[in-house]
């Protein structure tokens, strides 16, 4: 029947086949169309060839002029011209959302033999599937893995149809995605230059997380014809995927081919939701839905806009619209529940993917979604069990697999309980971690417990994680630039400072930054927008510690000058849709001065009021309204007149100089060069007030040895820009003017200022710990070095000097603790490491404790003649 | 700071009497130990006086800590105008005729260490450390130690793609100490430096009976080296083997109790204010020379609690963790007890 069928499509050509001028025509036209020269093919492709028709329509359809192709081929209700070009006709009537005509179509075309006829066999299968008829769908769909073993030899479109309704088939047995990839491979070489197959092959290895291999499809495509609206459409998408810029440029382009095309504005509409564009997302999917009624995509992504914004009666309709298209739909849930986790709503994502999988159970999407979300709100083993669900149908997923790999290495890790906390810490450091983390972690929470009057669910989860890498997989999906550490609510997770480089971050900073966060989220249900809760959260790290925390900047001070940064109203575009890398961080600094400028002014109760009312789902606008009465633009102006006066001095030392703005950076900008004393001794003159300008002089004079000058320059710079807390600032500069000059005592106060305003200054503190050692200012080497240890846990030497300082201060627990974690360090000479805990927790009155630790130590050195004495000293023996 | 651990130890003159150590390296039962460090070619001049610095640090350790005379102590190195410390230059030619001196010289029961600083190269089956001239291959070190008279000898090479040293020159009564696990890793090691401050000071003394072993002086070394990649946040690119179990196999973590370490733990370059004195077999004995009858007695008594407490030691993993502590708290308290005995007795002298 096969061959026979092919038999008779080669008559079919033959007896239609035109002159031989217009064959080499068709060539050219097809040429014409391969190359995107879609005026070329109307041209070439004259007359009513069932061939010159087939031409004529995959132009029109893909610069999207449906309708025209609709007409084209004998109108909606057919029958097409020849029941060769009837698939044709049922591709331009799908496009538009007519399913029913389209059936009909396709019914024709297998009806009467087409030599596409599989083609439209396929399609039909696919309307089946669309229509949440699934069962007859896969039946259909069966029947092709016959047609492919039994056939010597296929076309280039029967083989694009196998391949089609394997992949299918591929959702229920994974390892068929190979075999509709090699149908497709095949399909390519048996169509050279046809565009569709290898649009196909890319969108496969999309869809199996194979960027690269996809991207190489699609560039085949663009190479021949650059404005290609699906396979600009795929290449967004695989861009996207690679998390690389240029997604939207790309969409555009295809809608400049096809205005009409529905994938590429549903694209946009979904990128625009993500950055909590609401209007222009609906605005989009509205014109995709004037296409396409019946795009289940685009509706999806409607029902997400009316959820995210909401609006539950609408989101209902929409939902129930498209259900009644195909009841059994996964992915309109899915996609709100992926949308949904961009709002931290992570208990919602679980609720909606458990929808998703309801109505569908080879939803590997869905049940991977819930396993994620799951994980983030602290349900491991029952997230752990949907992970798996979701890799062992999609086994192709990275994140599945990586996120999987992940919670394997979990039985590294050890679990600490505390109060409030279960504290999950890697074997590797978890005995150096604990003591440090217990403590702040339960400062931070009995510290916000008392300022926002309520509680976060407990116990909170706090992963703290090895490596950065561990860190992003965990994280997954959730934005921030560099971010450190993320709240779920209560599940937080960080990077261990390990993690990073010593002096990179100040891990229990961090730490107290997630904690705000939980509780904002816990107040506002989740609610709560982005910038309120990091501002906020980088205010309470300032409340708790006031050295922690974003400080004033040159960058922030000139960009928020240059009109850069967003007003107050308008801060949450800073970090959903930063307009320059930079300004994400900007804006946390921004967001917390917010925060200094409503507790000084209303007090802190106005800010818990905020976080209920965003709990009722009230707006910004209207509670800055309600709560501080102010309009939205009394608002605006109320914080700029805030800062300009708070920072009159800063703006003014850092605005007027030759540094190039943030946005001017980013655009390529760069500052001035000069590096030599006598240019820069110029540029001063030039602008006495320019902080920036008198900063590099003060540096140049100390690295030229001129200290009297870099003095006088470095105090000038002060005076100027007192809180200054980057790199190599003033008082760096005067700390090494006076140790140069042999002022101990002055160069230790310096660095002391300058650690004031930096967190994670690790180095300047040992430094000035050194110093302090030296002066026998015991007290201030112990602050220095309990700053050292804070940020970075891992220095041997500093815990061990620390211990001492903590005995000889009568600080016995503070000893027992830098000698616990000093043994943690696992130094060489162990023996010693556990006689001196051992010494430290007889101190503080823990013998029994002791008498362990001189046994450890004993047993590696039962010489050891200290360890002997302590021994029989412990057992009440005389000495 | 780790030095304090000392201040409750035995004042160092008392014992250094008791085992005729003063002023004579030379120990009461005729045992000498040797060191031959060759420090190799550097390549650049950082790396010449660093290698030269590790080399002088453990020469001078040996001879001001260990009593070795200068003739017992010897370091060749790339270039002797650098430094007095340097007998020659660390050509082939002049370590063949060095390893030579010590075959003649060295007695049956002697020990010798041989340590090569520098940089290694390895290229198919063919391992070598990089001297001025031509190198001199593993093979041929092996020769030249084969014709030593005693087999007490431990070669410690802390060159970078040391590691097929322990398979070649591996052998009974050897100790062979590689900084790398093979050939492959080729970057510039750490180890030599921590391995020549290990004899410094009493800081790789683990077991704090007053020396250090070889096997402490591994341990501190790839302790330390381990935390100078953990501190800079660098991949781990050396791997440090011992091998004294001569089945040429190293080990990472040697160990008393474990394939290869007792060999090492037994070899010393001597015993600076160390209780002990050098035994026949080479380790530290607990029980000094005495003329005391009492204190005779009293030696042997700690040895033996000592002995005891080495034995529960290796059972532990056999035992109730509670009943291990109970007996070894018996046992330490006994001994804590005698070491009392001893002080006050040897004070009393
Ligand atoms: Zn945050």
């Amino acid at each position: 029947m096969r061959r026979a069928v092919a038999a008779w499509a080669v008559a079919v050509v033959a007896v239609a086949a035109p002159a031989p001028a217009a064959t080499q025509d068709l060539a050219e036209a097809r040429a014409a169309l391969f190359a995107g020269r879609y005026d070329d093919v109307a041209r070439l492709a004259r007359g009513d060839a069932p061939a010159a028709l087939e031409l004529r329509a995959r132009a029109l359809l893909d610069t999207g002029e449906y309708d025209a192709a609709i007409r084209l081929l004998g109108g909606a209700d057919g029958p097409a011209p020849s029941p060769a070009v009837e698939r044709w006709l049922g591709e331009a009537l799908m496009a538009r959302g007519r399913w029913d005509e389209a059936e009909a179509a396709f019914s024709r075309a297998e009806a009467a033999g087409a030599p596409d006829a599989l083609s439209a066999r396929v399609r039909r299968g696919e309307l089946f599937y669309l229509r949440g008829r699934r069962d007859e769908a896969f039946a259909l769909f069966d029947t092709f893995i016959d047609v492919y073993n039994g056939a010597p030899r296929l076309s280039a479109d029967d083989l694009m149809a196998v391949a089609t309704a394997v992949s299918y088939l591929g959702r229920r047995t994974p390892v068929l995605f190979q075999d509709a990839l090699k149908a497709y491979d095949e399909a390519a070489a048996a169509a050279p230059g046809d565009p569709r197959p290898l649009v196909a092959v890319g969108d496969l290895f999309l869809a199996k997380y194979d960027a690269p291999e996809s991207h190489a499809s699609y560039r085949r495509v663009l190479d021949a014809n650059g404005s290609h609206p699906d396979a600009l459409l795929g290449e967004a998408r695989a861009l996207e995927f690679d998390g690389a810029p240029g997604t939207l440029t790309l969409a555009n382009d295809a809608l400049e081919t096809n205005p009409n095309h529905v994938g590429a504005r549903v694209f946009l509409a979904r990128q625009q939701l993500r950055t909590e564009d609401y209007d222009q997302a609906r605005e989009q999917v509205e014109r995709a839905l004037e296409v396409n009624p019946r795009s289940l995509d685009a509706l999806a992504v409607l029902a997400a806009v009316h959820y995210l914004e909401g609006d539950r009666t609408a989101y209902a309709a929409t939902r129930d619209r498209a259900l009644a298209l195909n009841p059994a739909w996964p992915d309109l849930f899915n996609t709100v529940a992926e949308l949904a986790v961009d709002t931290r709503k992570y208990a919602d994502a679980v609720e909606l993917a458990r929808q998703a999988v309801e109505r569908d159970s080879l939803s590997w999407w869905g049940w991977g979604i819930m396993g994620m979300n799951q994980l983030r709100t602290g349900r491991i083993e029952t997230g752990k069990a949907n992970l798996e669900r979701a890799f062992a149908g999609d086994p192709y997923n990275v994140w599945f697999r990586n996120s999987l790999d992940l919670l394997d290495s979990f039985d590294q890790y050890r679990i600490v309980e505390t109060p409030h906390f279960r504290i999950m810490l890697h074997g590797s450091e978890a005995d150096i971690l604990e003591p440090y983390v217990t403590a702040v972690a339960e400062e931070a929470y009995e510290a916000l417990r008392r300022r926002y009057g309520t509680e976060p669910p407990t116990p909170i989860r706090l992963e703290i994680l090895r490596t950065s890498s561990d860190f992003s997989v965990r994280t997954l999906g959730e934005r921030g630039l560099g971010a450190l550490g993320v709240s779920f609510g209560s599940t937080l997770v960080m990077d261990s400072p390990a993690a990073r480089d010593e002096g990179a971050f100040n891990w229990q900073s961090t730490l107290w930054h997630e904690m705000a966060h939980a509780y904002h989220l816990a107040m506002s249900d989740h609610n709560v927008p982005r910038w309120f809760s990091e501002g906020l959260a980088v205010r309470e790290q300032r409340v708790a510690r006031p050295y922690w925390g974003h400080r004033v900047s040159p960058a922030w001070l000139q960009a928020y000058d240059a009109g850069q940064m967003p007003p107050l109203s308008q801060l949450n575009d800073a970090f959903v849709r930063p307009a320059f890398p930079e300004q994400v961080i900007l804006a946390y600094f921004q967001g917390s001065l917010v925060f200094d400028w409503i507790e000084s002014e209303w007090g802190f109760e106005v800010i818990r009021s905020f976080l209920s009312g965003y709990r009722d789902g009230r707006s910004t606008n209207d509670l800055a309204r309600d709560l501080l009465g102010l309009s939205t633009s009394a608002l605006d102006d109320g914080f700029d007149d805030y800062v300009r006066e708070r920072f009159a001095a800063e703006f003014a030392s850092t605005t007027s100089g030759l540094d190039p703005t943030p946005l001017g950076r980013a655009a390529g900008r760069t500052g001035p060069v000069a590096t030599d004393v006598e240019s820069l001794r110029t540029q001063v003159r030039q602008r006495p007030g320019d902080f920036q300008a008198r900063l590099r002089l003060a540096q140049a004079l100390v690295g030229a040895d001129r200290y009297d000058e870099a003095e006088v320059e470095a105090r000038e710079a002060l005076r100027l820009f007192p809180t200054y807390g980057g790199p190599r600032g003033p008082w760096h500069v005067l700390a090494a003017v006076h140790e140069a000059r042999g002022e101990s005592g002055e160069a230790a106060d310096a660095l002391r200022s300058a650690a004031a305003l930096d967190e994670s200054a690790v180095t300047t503190v040992l430094r000035e710990a050194h110093i302090r050692r030296e002066l026998g200012d015991a007290d201030g080497e112990r602050a220095a070095l309990a700053r050292a240890v804070e940020a970075w846990p891992f220095d041997v030497e500093a815990h061990e000097r620390l211990a001492d300082l903590h005995g000889a201060a009568g600080d016995t627990g503070g000893a027992v603790r830098e000698r616990q974690v000093v043994v943690a360090l696992e130094p060489a000479d162990m023996a010693e490491a556990r006689y001196l805990l051992a010494v430290a927790l007889r101190n503080d009155g823990r013998p029994e404790d002791a008498r362990t630790q001189v046994l450890r130590a004993l047993e590696i050195a039962p010489g050891y003649e200290a360890a002997l004495d302590l021994l029989l000293d412990l057992r009440g023996g005389t000495s | 700071m780790s030095r304090r651990r000392r201040i409750m130890g035995l004042p160092t003159a008392v014992v250094a009497v008791a085992v005729g150590l003063a002023a004579a390296p030379h120990d009461a039962r005729g045992q000498d130990a040797h060191l031959l460090v060759v420090v190799g070619i550097g390549g650049d001049p950082a790396y010449t006086e660093r290698f030269l610095e590790w080399g002088t640090t453990l020469r001078t350790a040996a001879m001001e800590r260990y009593g070795l005379p200068p003739e017992r102590a010897v370091l060749l190195a790339e270039d002797p105008s650098m430094s007095d410390a340097i007998a020659g230059e660390s050509r082939r030619e002049r370590v063949e005729e060095e390893l030579r001196a010590l075959a003649s010289r060295a007695a049956p029961d002697d020990r010798v260490m041989l340590v090569l600083i520098g940089h290694g190269s390895f290229r198919g089956s063919e391992a070598n450390f990089n001297i001025p001239g031509r190198d001199l291959s593993a093979a041929e070190y092996g020769a030249l130690l084969d014709a030593l008279a005693t087999s007490k000898v431990a070669v410690v090479n802390t060159a970078s793609a040391s590691g097929p040293f322990t398979q070649l020159l591996a052998a009974p009564g050897r100790t062979i100490i590689t900084a790398t696990a093979s050939g492959g890793e080729r970057n510039e090691t750490q180890f030599g430096q921590y391995f020549a401050a290990a004899w410094e000071d009493g800081e790789a003394d683990l077991d704090k009976n007053g020396a250090v072993s070889l096997l402490e002086a591994f341990q501190y070394a790839r302790s330390e080296t381990q935390r100078f990649y953990d501190d800079a946040n660098l991949l781990l690119t050396e791997h440090a083997l011992l091998e004294d179990d001569g089945d040429g196999e190293g080990s990472r973590e040697p160990g008393m109790d474990a394939t290869d370490g007792a060999l090492a733990a037994g070899f010393t370059l001597g015993a600076p204010g160390a209780r002990g004195a050098v035994t026949a077999d080479g380790a530290v004995s607990p029980i000094p020379a005495t003329t005391d009858s009492v204190l005779a007695r009293l030696y042997a008594e700690r040895a033996d609690l000592e002995g005891r407490v080495a034995a529960l030691r290796r059972s532990r993993s056999s035992m109730d963790p509670d009943d291990y502590d109970r007996e070894l708290e018996a046992l330490l308290v006994d001994l804590a007890l005698k070491s009392r005995e001893i002080r006050d007795r040897e004070g009393g002298e």
